[in-house]
């Protein structure tokens, strides 16, 4: 990899996506997330292989929200440095009142709404999650990839999918390359949808809309 | 009759004349619904609109019912092809929510507000008023629109639909 630090972002989401060496660099950024994540939750949680996908925005509430109106609780966050993008992480409302009790120690069931302290250790989830990947992708491309204090939205599925579509204004873009995949526990009572989606920049778009 | 429910994504149009469809736009954050509906000849159509305005003027962007500014237009074209008579449409818009409240978001801080805005202010320039609008808050909302009557309702995350 590249350890030129003037490259572009979105050639260095092109090396990272697509390069030689992606399939390893994102399986060991991806198991990087499920070691910290069953580290922090004291579960085994395991991780999808990543599925790079295309999805024009007037899927992508299709695409991200099976059940549009279901009750989730999202963390957002921005990707920031040398490279720039965005990620989402989304739960069933159930399974983060579930995910809480684990982190405060408490007895399942016990957290019955999403107050500051809950939205707390959601957010925490969502910055281990995404720093845990981004760690991996600065340390093997030497260059300086942080994430952004995350944001928590507790809403219907489609209204925190959509909160990532906003981001296609700055770049006139009618589509957004999602890097998309599933972690959940191995009772799989815990499962979430983790997006890291690269800012639609026109030469990203024109890469992997010729793939 | 059985409801026929038509989604109403991102950057779609959907009008119809069938009165056992449903136009359904789930989930509407910062993005903003416009609905038009004729109780006469009972046609009725509604938006999905993402963003305010195209960032450039000079190109006509792939989809354009993704802009407030260009679909409100487009959405009266293809209701008024469908039979609707312009003096009847009741006009109705919903959305708009801030949904990104935490700080370091500024990019999309003000999006929900100025569709609001973009909507009120092309829906004048052609004319129109607007009826009855639920806009603004945090909270995500589900806008339907039922072609038969024209009744419209709104539904928020824990809520049950209420009329608009």
């Amino acid at each position: 990899m590249s350890s030129n630090n003037t490259v572009s972002s979105a050639n260095l989401w092109v090396e990272v996506l697509s390069g030689e060496n992606s399939q390893a660099l994102l399986d060991e950024a991806m198991k990087n997330v499920a070691d910290n994540l069953s580290m922090l939750t004291g579960r085994e949680i395991t991780i999808d292989p990543p599925m790079l996908k295309t999805v024009p925005l007037v899927d992508l509430l299709a695409h991200g929200a099976e059940s549009p109106e279901a009750e989730s609780v999202g963390v957002y966050l921005l990707i920031e440095g040398d490279l720039q993008g965005q990620s989402l992480i989304i739960f069933g409302l159930e399974d983060a009142f579930y995910l809480v009790d684990i982190l405060m120690g408490e007895e399942t069931g016990t957290t019955q709404a999403m107050d500051e302290v809950a939205q707390s250790a959601m957010a925490e989830i969502g910055n281990i999650s995404l720093a845990s990947f981004l760690n991996v992708l600065s340390d093997r491309t030497g260059h300086s990839i942080v994430p952004s204090p995350p944001a928590v939205i507790i809403d219907m599925a489609a209204s925190i999918v959509s909160a990532v579509a906003v981001n296609t204004m700055e770049f006139a873009a009618d589509q957004l390359i999602i890097l998309d995949t599933v972690f959940k526990d191995a009772g799989r009572i815990i499962q979430a949808k983790f997006w890291v989606i690269p800012n639609p920049e026109a030469n990203i778009m024109k890469y992997f809309k010729t793939k | 009759m059985a409801d026929n429910v038509r989604s109403v994504s991102i950057g779609q149009i959907v009008v119809s004349r069938s009165p056992a469809d449903v136009l359904v736009a789930y989930g509407l954050g910062s993005c903003v619904a416009v609905s038009f509906y004729d109780p006469q000849r009972k046609v009725g159509g509604m938006l999905h609109a993402l963003l305010p305005s195209a960032a450039t003027k000079n190109s006509t962007p792939d989809n354009p019912a993704k802009f407030v500014d260009l679909g409100v237009p487009l959405l009266l074209d293809e209701v008024l092809k469908l039979g609707a008579s312009r003096s009847n449409i009741i006009v109705r818009i919903c959305g708009g929510a801030s949904m990104l409240t935490s700080p370091g978001f500024k990019n999309t801080l003000n999006i929900g507000e100025r569709n609001v805005a973009t909507a009120k202010e092309t829906l004048s320039n052609l004319g129109f008023s607007i009826k009855a609008e639920d806009t603004g808050g945090n909270s995500g909302r589900t806008a339907k629109l039922y072609v038969a009557t024209g009744d419209m309702t709104v539904r928020t995350m824990g809520q049950k639909e209420r009329p608009l």
